[in-house]
């Protein structure tokens, strides 16, 4: 896209470079002023988790710009010519449409989100929340800009025009007053009517979309707004719960990550990371396997998110696993399986929380102690799996002398990950303290202390890294509003009456549970399964005789499983980021360490002894 | 039959259905109670009151606050309506951080001051004097407030004994402890170090080393969320009344037959009874429950209490000094004080 005279993407690109520098410089600094000159500084955390929406706001139209959107396109790769026109028109039509209506509906949002009052550091709110809109018409700009498919995008844009006459009229409503728009109220509610009617057709339309090649976001988005338009017509929700999502403390140290992540793969890190993981553990089978393994299990349990576990250590440890001899494929599927592992180890923060929520049902201490078994079956049945599929014949020979030169030459690589371990979970770092210090290290190290890059390619590294983030936060985004869906329209709720009603058999109650917790794990964040779903489980299990441990176990082990869960399986989204691999070839991958973990959940699930032996 | 007739049936049974379904209400509420503690009994009480009060016409469902974003989250979604399109949520059981955000200029976080009031019967005496002007606030929102739940008294927690108001002051404190940072805000500017924490993370920042070293909240909440395992000592000395505050939309509540109102009504104010009737018992219940499990007990001496009762109000007028949006009204927090010290000199 070009204006005389200005290059959008310069624009964007320094915008977007700017703000993860911004993002990576700022809690340092808050921290030495409020801890170490004791100054307070008012809404810091506030004006923190803003520049991440805004940042997550323009790397999402960047990534879009950069078609890096994830997306099933390796499905419609292989279709002849005449069909894959076809193809294209109904995928640029479904894009424009989809686009349009988050467009509309984030912009109506805008007027009541914030009151013009609520201000931090004397921005209005209603100023941060105005990027998101902004940034959904430039990607429709961008979709009627493309020369292919003009005509395809324009009636797209004439169908999202139509299914957001809700929001326009709440648009014109909010800027001039007009409350007596009759017809568009009409046309709003044929459509609210019509959503009802063909809900389910709808979201299989939306499915087939996926098949098309649609990203993956805008089919989720999609979906979210049909069903709230068949539930209620507030559909300017969806905007609102991306705003709380991004602006999440947790989610602030997702780009942090990744961006240090892709820094450190670019430069020398790697090679000298593989020379010290090889010489170390490359002599004998499994030794790198099990380092894998601990090591995200052990991120987890303190960052909660393993999404963020992977992007803060896949890249690092998918080249030490490769130096050892292990396959590309096998390291980052391995990595992938053990992303969530940690969430069942004490003080897991999904534990403390379940217990919280829970209280009145069951101690957190004895969750932390029943989980405790199934955890390590787990995490031992990913070392073996991992083992079993090291085929590596020859390995170099244990020498002390290479292990030290390796550690010489790889030092200050080797020393990031324990600098950030070490001040995270000493309580030094914040998770987003520790993310921007991991990102000015790996930018400090690779362009200053390596000399990989000059200034100017670092710069340009940061900014080819910014598509991987925004693709990533913008799933996690419009899942956001799919989860609150399945919160508004009381889906827990009503699955559970169903249970109530019609299941009276413990041993078949206990298998409904498990697909429907998978289900929801794949679907919901696991924050708001634990809020919604478990206080309504817990009575009903007690019913049917099964401890609140037990269940609590059950529960965490499908929701660790349900991130891994085709085709919604958030961790293998950001597995596709974080490894730049397409998501059908993760799936691929992960379906053996998925198989082994549901075997070990089966077991968990119908043996209670592993569960309460501890207690 | 003929296709007329049997278009004709059909016609009347859609619009039977109609009818009927237009009978039915579902009003969707968000509340701030724990799962399965006393108060959220107390809400499926009041749920089922209503729902039998109006012949089975109106039934409440109940949400998570948290799930749903927190309080802030939630006046969000409150305020979200258009012409022709009602909010994702009715109404709410709010604390009195979700009742400022909803409604500024009811002053209720003035309420929050510690220390400004010393029992429930100063409470009572204040919130017939001013209810007026906070019910009035609500409703220019757009909202009704049908009654204030009083959840308990909070106490402060803290990492290490606490005895003297500078001690307080140097210590990290979560004074919001839901998701809504205007009471942080305040506090800051009376000189406390405060930090923003959302409900879900409380107990991790409290674990780390740089993470808050105190917090105040009621008994229940300590009790409930453990928080008391990882801030072992608390003043015993309650510092201020959290009420809930019960708000439905008016558009929700215009839609409720005028007839039933009054029965709706008076299910409330019976919820509201047992609310204060109980309160003092669960605080009691709670602390004691705590103390047995390792809590430790800090008593102030009549002396300390007093530097403690100065500073705060004292700390009330820079509170109020708030940059963007006031927190705490300090022309509201005088009148409160002048009712107050009539209350209190009467009584001698």
């Amino acid at each position: 896209m070009k204006i005389p005279g200005v290059s959008v993407t310069k624009i964007e690109n320094f915008f977007s470079t700017a703000f993860i520098l911004l993002l990576a410089i700022l809690p340092l600094i808050l921290k030495i002023i409020s801890q170490g000159l004791k100054l307070p500084i008012v809404n810091a955390d506030n004006a923190q988790v803003n520049i991440v929406f805004i940042f997550a706001c323009i790397s999402g139209m960047i990534t879009w710009r950069e078609d890096k959107h994830i997306s099933l396109a390796s499905l419609t790769d292989k279709i002849p010519g005449v069909l894959k026109k076809a193809v294209l028109i109904i995928r640029s039509a479904s894009v424009t449409a989809i686009l349009t209506a988050l467009f509309f509906s984030s912009f109506s949002e805008f007027f009541v989100a914030f009151m013009p009052s609520q201000k931090i550091w004397g921005i209005p709110l209603q100023v941060v929340f105005a990027v998101m809109p902004f940034s959904f018409l430039v990607m429709i700009i961008r979709s009627l800009y493309k020369k292919e498919q003009k005509i395809s995008s324009f009636a797209g844009l004439l169908i999202g025009l139509y299914i957001s006459l809700g929001p326009i009229s709440g648009i014109l409503y909010y800027m001039f007053g007009l409350d007596n728009l009759n017809l568009m109220y009409s046309l709003t509610n044929s459509w609210l009517s019509f959503s009802v009617m063909a809900f389910l057709p709808l979201v299989l339309l939306l499915v087939f979309l996926a098949l098309l090649g649609v990203p993956l976001f805008i089919v989720i988005s999609g979906i979210a707004y049909v069903a709230f338009s068949q539930g209620g017509g507030y559909v300017e929700v969806i905007s609102l719960e991306s705003y709380t999502i991004l602006t999440d403390k947790s989610i602030a140290a997702i780009p942090l990550f990744t961006i240090a992540g892709y820094i450190l793969s670019k430069g020398s890190a790697g090679y000298r990371l593989v020379s010290v993981f090889k010489t170390m553990f490359g002599w004998f089978k499994g030794g790198i396997v099990i380092a894998a393994v601990l090591v995200t299990t052990f991120f987890t349990i303190f960052t909660g998110a393993s999404g963020v576990t992977i992007l803060a250590l896949g890249s690092l440890l998918t080249i030490a696993l490769g130096g050892a001899g292990y396959s590309k494929d096998d390291s980052q599927s391995l990595i992938t399986a053990s992303g969530a592992l940690g969430l069942l180890f004490p003080p897991s923060v999904a534990i403390i929380m379940y217990g919280s929520v829970n209280y009145f049902s069951v101690d957190v201490y004895d969750i932390f102690k029943g989980a405790l078994i199934p955890g390590m079956m787990l995490a031992a049945s990913m070392i073996l799996l991992g083992l079993f599929r090291d085929k590596q014949e020859h390995r170099p020979s244990f020498s002390l002398k290479e292990i030290l030169l390796a550690l010489k030459d790889g030092i200050f690589e080797i020393l990031l990950p324990f600098f950030v371990i070490i001040g995270f979970f000493s309580g030094f770092f914040s998770l987003m303290e520790a993310a921007a210090f991991t990102l000015i290290y790996a930018l400090v190290l690779e362009t200053f202390i390596r000399k990989d890059f000059d200034v100017k390619k670092a710069l340009t590294t940061i900014a080819e890294g910014i598509p991987i983030t925004g693709g990533v936060l913008l799933i996690l985004a419009s899942a956001r509003g799919l989860s609150y869906f399945m919160v508004d329209a009381n889906v827990p709720a009503m699955l559970t009456d169903f249970i109530t009603n019609f299941v009276h058999s413990k041993y078949l109650f206990l298998l409904l549970m498990n697909i429907f917790l998978i289900f929801a794990g794949c679907l919901m964040d696991i924050y708001s399964a634990i809020l919604i779903i478990s206080p309504l489980l817990i009575p009903i299990a007690e019913s049917f005789g099964i401890s609140p441990v037990h269940t609590a176990v059950i529960f965490l082990v499908n929701m660790q499983l349900g991130f891994l869960t085709p085709p919604v399986g958030m961790d293998l989204f950001v597995a596709t980021y974080a490894f730049e691999t397409p998501l059908m070839k993760i799936v691929k991958g992960i379906l053996p360490f998925l198989l082994v973990q549901a075997v070990v959940l089966l077991l968990i699930t119908y043996i209670p002894w592993f569960t309460t032996v501890l207690l | 039959m003929t296709l007329k007739k049997l278009v004709c049936i059909l016609f009347v049974i859609v619009n039977l259905c109609s009818i009927f379904a237009q009978k039915k209400m579902t009003i969707k509420i968000a509340s701030v109670a724990p799962a399965r503690s006393a108060w959220e009994n107390e809400q499926k009480v009041l749920a089922s009151e209503w729902n039998k009060a109006t012949n089975g016409m109106i039934s409440v469902q109940f949400y998570n606050m948290t799930a749903l974003g927190g309080e802030n989250g939630v006046v969000q979604k409150m305020r979200s309506v258009r012409p022709g399109q009602s909010s994702p949520i009715d109404g709410a059981i709010f604390t009195n951080l979700g009742a400022y955000e909803l409604a500024p200029d009811s002053n209720v976080l003035t309420l929050c001051i510690p220390f400004l009031f010393r029992s429930q019967d100063e409470v009572d005496i204040v919130l017939e004097k001013m209810s007026g002007e906070i019910n009035n606030a609500i409703q220019k929102q757009g909202f009704v407030l049908l009654g204030w739940f009083n959840v308990g008294w909070a106490n402060f927690y803290t990492k290490t004994e606490v005895r003297t108001p500078e001690q307080l002051k140097n210590s990290k404190l979560s004074v919001g402890g839901i998701t809504s940072p205007a009471l942080g805000r305040a506090f800051q500017l009376a000189g406390y170090n405060t930090e923003d924490v959302p409900n879900e993370k409380i107990i991790q920042s409290m674990k780390a080393v740089n993470g808050i070293k105190g917090l105040y909240t009621i008994p229940m909440y300590a009790y409930a969320a453990q928080y008391y395992k990882h801030l072992p000592y608390v003043i015993n000395t309650a510092i201020c009344p959290i009420m809930a505050t019960f708000v439905i939309s008016e558009k929700t509540w215009e839609q409720i037959p005028a007839e039933y109102k009054p029965a709706l009504l008076a299910a409330v104010k019976n919820t509201e009874s047992k609310f204060v009737g109980v309160q003092q018992e669960t605080d009691k219940e709670y602390l004691d429950l705590m103390a047995k499990d390792g809590l430790n007990l800090v008593n102030l001496s009549p002396s300390e209490l007093s530097v403690f009762e100065n500073s705060l109000n004292s700390d009330a007028l820079a509170m109020s000094k708030t940059t963007d949006v006031t927190a705490i009204n300090y022309e509201f927090f005088l009148r409160i004080n002048a009712i107050l010290q009539d209350y209190r000199a009467g009584k001698q």
